[in-house]
């Protein structure tokens, strides 16, 4: 089979991956190097888009995708009758290093079926990985997806040459994961997390200790290694709707491993039809807007200061599923009136953060502007918050919210919303 | 009037300084653009470093330099005049004024700013090497890249090309400006026109990704011009893929929804 033929099945394999991020990784150039690469340390690039809307960061491809398992909710389980191909280790190294000198790409994502063994394929996940660092010195960047089952010994390599590890939680629950795969263990996917955030920290511990141990070694003569392991950590995907997890449970599931395994990202995605796909799992449509709801909610979650049950108790139905209609925020903004109005001129950052319209950086230019005058509802415009969404919830000196008790409140957002959003479909 | 040309951040800096120490205020100077204006008021052109300092020391706060730095590579010829304009706001009415988003010319400059921003974060995504046979030296690979960018921004862009393509020969070609590389030093050429011809078998390749990469169930086409907007089109070997990967994407989608599974199949044959 051809290189090109083989990477439509394994592009098509892969596309079911929510992540292509390319971020948080430390910076490196190639500029004393003897291959190509850099990171920028901070947000990776995408260098396309495809028509759904989706960043083109890394070459995002499986190594093969045969598969000794049987997930349901997977296009490679081995009961499903789609194209087989497998890469080699060479053909795999050519296509990213080729791609990334045309400026496509900043780096690879690879993951895999998983073929004879699970150590097996994580070796030669590894051995890619490997290859590209050591023969090419390569300084993109590399995200690789892991083999849970996988030895300690290999997870432990992985993390050398690879920017960033993921394993996938998959499904919100337990029961959901041992009913949709079967061959997949959840205590094994947690002790792997476990391994993971461990050697992240102890590198990360080195690489502080080697900064302030300069003097030190400087005096006594050896030289000090600091060992950098996945520096742009560990992130996880978690498939939405292919079984009956309500929001609530996902995001608590979230907060759990954001908190024990100090998850980098947790990705959401949308359970999408698939050629052939199983029998025991719903046909529908991706649950787009779900998965866009979650995500509004996860930021919530990491930067706003809500908690989970703030977020998922506000719909009518109190079944713990978010309001499809408005984003979160909002939805807890409306059933929490009496929290507002909030004082644009001294209100405390946490409280701005919690009106809706004023994201992290209207919340910043509110504080720096009002220490210099008092502002006024129209300046807001000039800030760049959105007054049509604050203007509900503020007061300023010549402005009080006339439509706070309204019991149109909700609608007139929904109405609001769903003009935005036919922009975008 | 004084009639002042300038083309770079740093001779905009040395004449604004001397302008200030003299207190001559915005409305009295004139920043020309082009040799063509140069006509109508050679006339009147006194000298104005010929006019006595005012004004022995100026401070300028970091921020606003930090400000005018990228702001110089837009292309709104209005630039200078804005930049020296916020300068003397700065020293003679408000050291604060930096501060204040709502002032419109801090506005103003702030989106420039923003937009020479967006601009090259576009630059460095977008621009595609096409891989070429080197003339002098045959054995060796030679990168050449075209892309039109909206602002003045190729020098703002040398670091990132250069640090991440170290070991590669190359060259980006724009109408503007040209940068190259030879895996040790960097120089800028005089703009050209678009180059002829240019053409790498590995977009096949990149194209098979694209393709199929992408899911029709998601379909999301505005979001998808949002970040890449057509103007970018032209040179991404990628875009002529996106009218057809649209129109098919309902029928691909359709199919799989209606589509009965092997697993179902093979049972019914198990059946007959
Ligand atoms: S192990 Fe991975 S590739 Fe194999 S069927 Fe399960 S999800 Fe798919």
């Amino acid at each position: 089979m051809k290189t090109l033929h083989k990477l439509a099945i394994l592009a098509d394999a892969a596309k079911y991956d929510a992540s292509c991020a390319s971020s948080g990784s430390i910076k490196r150039d190639s500029k004393k190097g003897k291959g190509i690469g850099s990171t920028s340390g901070g947000m990776g690039i995408c260098h396309s888009y495809t028509p759904d809307g989706r960043c083109v960061s890394l070459l995002k491809i499986l190594l093969t995708n045969f598969c000794i398992y049987d997930c349901s909710y997977c296009i490679n389980r081995s009961s499903s009758d789609v194209q087989r191909a497998r890469f080699s280790v060479e053909e795999i190294v050519n296509l990213t290093l080729d791609f990334y000198k045309r400026n496509y790409i900043e780096g690879l994502f690879l993951s895999s079926g998983i073929i004879q063994s699970s150590d097996y394929t994580m070796e030669q996940l590894v051995s890619v990985a490997k290859t590209l660092r050591k023969t090419h010195d390569f300084r993109g960047y590399i995200h690789l997806k892991t083999i849970p089952d996988a030895s300690p010994e290999l997870l432990q390599q992985a993390g050398l040459y690879a920017d960033r590890l993921s394993i996938n939680i998959e499904l919100p629950s337990k029961k959901s994961l041992k009913q949709y795969a079967p061959e997949k263990d959840p205590s094994t996917i947690h002790q792997s997390m476990t391994q993971l955030k461990d050697h992240i920290d102890e590198s990360k511990e080195s690489r502080t200790q080697k900064k302030s141990a300069v003097t030190v070694t400087r005096r006594s003569g050896e030289k000090k290694k600091s060992l950098v392991y996945s520096p742009a950590g560990q992130s996880t995907q978690m498939i939405v709707g292919a079984d009956e997890s309500s929001d609530k449970k996902i995001l608590t599931l979230s907060h759990y491993l954001y908190n024990k395994y100090s998850m980098r990202r947790v990705y959401y995605s949308a359970f999408s039809p698939i050629p052939d796909a199983s029998a025991v799992l719903p046909i529908k449509s991706p649950p787009l807007m779900r998965e866009h709801r979650l995500y509004q909610a996860d930021w919530l979650l990491r930067f706003y200061g809500f908690n989970v049950n703030e977020i998922s108790e506000n719909n009518s139905a109190n079944d713990g599923m978010l309001d499809l209609e408005i984003d979160p925020k909002l939805a807890w903004a409306i059933n929490h009136r009496e929290f507002f109005p909030v004082n644009i001129n001294t209100a405390t950052r946490e409280d701005l953060l919690r009106v809706p319209g004023i994201g992290a950086i209207g919340a910043s230019r509110i504080i720096q502007s009002r220490n210099f005058r008092r502002l006024r509802y129209q300046d807001l415009k000039k800030i760049g918050v959105s007054v049509s969404k604050v203007s509900a919830f503020i007061e300023t000196q010549d402005h009080t919210p006339k439509q706070l008790d309204s019991q149109y409140l909700r609608q007139s957002f929904v109405k609001q919303e769903n003009q935005q959003l036919s922009l975008f479909n | 009037m004084v009639n002042i040309q300038v083309e770079t951040y740093k001779q905009w800096r040395t004449q604004a300084r001397e302008l200030l120490y003299r207190q001559i205020p915005p409305e009295d100077v004139h920043w020309q653009v082009d040799q063509q204006s140069n006509l109508l008021f050679s006339e009147d052109d006194t000298d104005f470093l010929e006019l006595p300092i005012k004004q022995k020391t100026i401070s300028i706060p970091k921020a606003f330099l930090e400000l005018a730095k990228p702001v110089c590579h837009h292309r709104d010829n209005s630039r200078w005049g804005l930049l020296y304009s916020i300068a003397w706001r700065l020293v003679f009415e408000d050291k604060h004024l930096l501060n204040f988003d709502i002032d419109p010319q801090i506005a103003k400059a702030m989106s420039m700013r923003k937009s020479i921003g967006r601009d090259i974060h576009k630059m460095e995504a977008f621009v595609r090497f096409r891989k070429t046979p080197c003339a002098s030296s045959p054995e060796k690979d030679y990168f050449i890249a075209w892309f039109e960018p909206e602002h003045y921004i190729v020098p703002l862009v040398v670091s990132f090309f250069t640090r991440r393509f170290s070991n590669m020969h190359w060259s980006i070609l724009t109408p503007d400006r040209c940068l190259h590389w030879d895996t040790k030093q960097a120089w800028q050429t005089e703009g050209v026109t678009r180059p002829e011809g240019l053409h790498d078998e590995l977009e096949e390749l990149w194209k098979a990704y694209y393709k199929n990469i992408f899911n029709p169930a998601r379909l999301k086409l505005k979001a998808m011009q949002s970040e890449m907007p057509k103007k970018y089109w032209v040179n991404l070997p990628e875009a002529p893929l996106i009218g057809e990967l649209t129109r098919q994407s309902m029928f691909r989608t359709e199919k799989m929804m209606t589509n009965t599974s092997s697993e179902i199949n093979n049972r019914k044959l198990k059946l007959k």
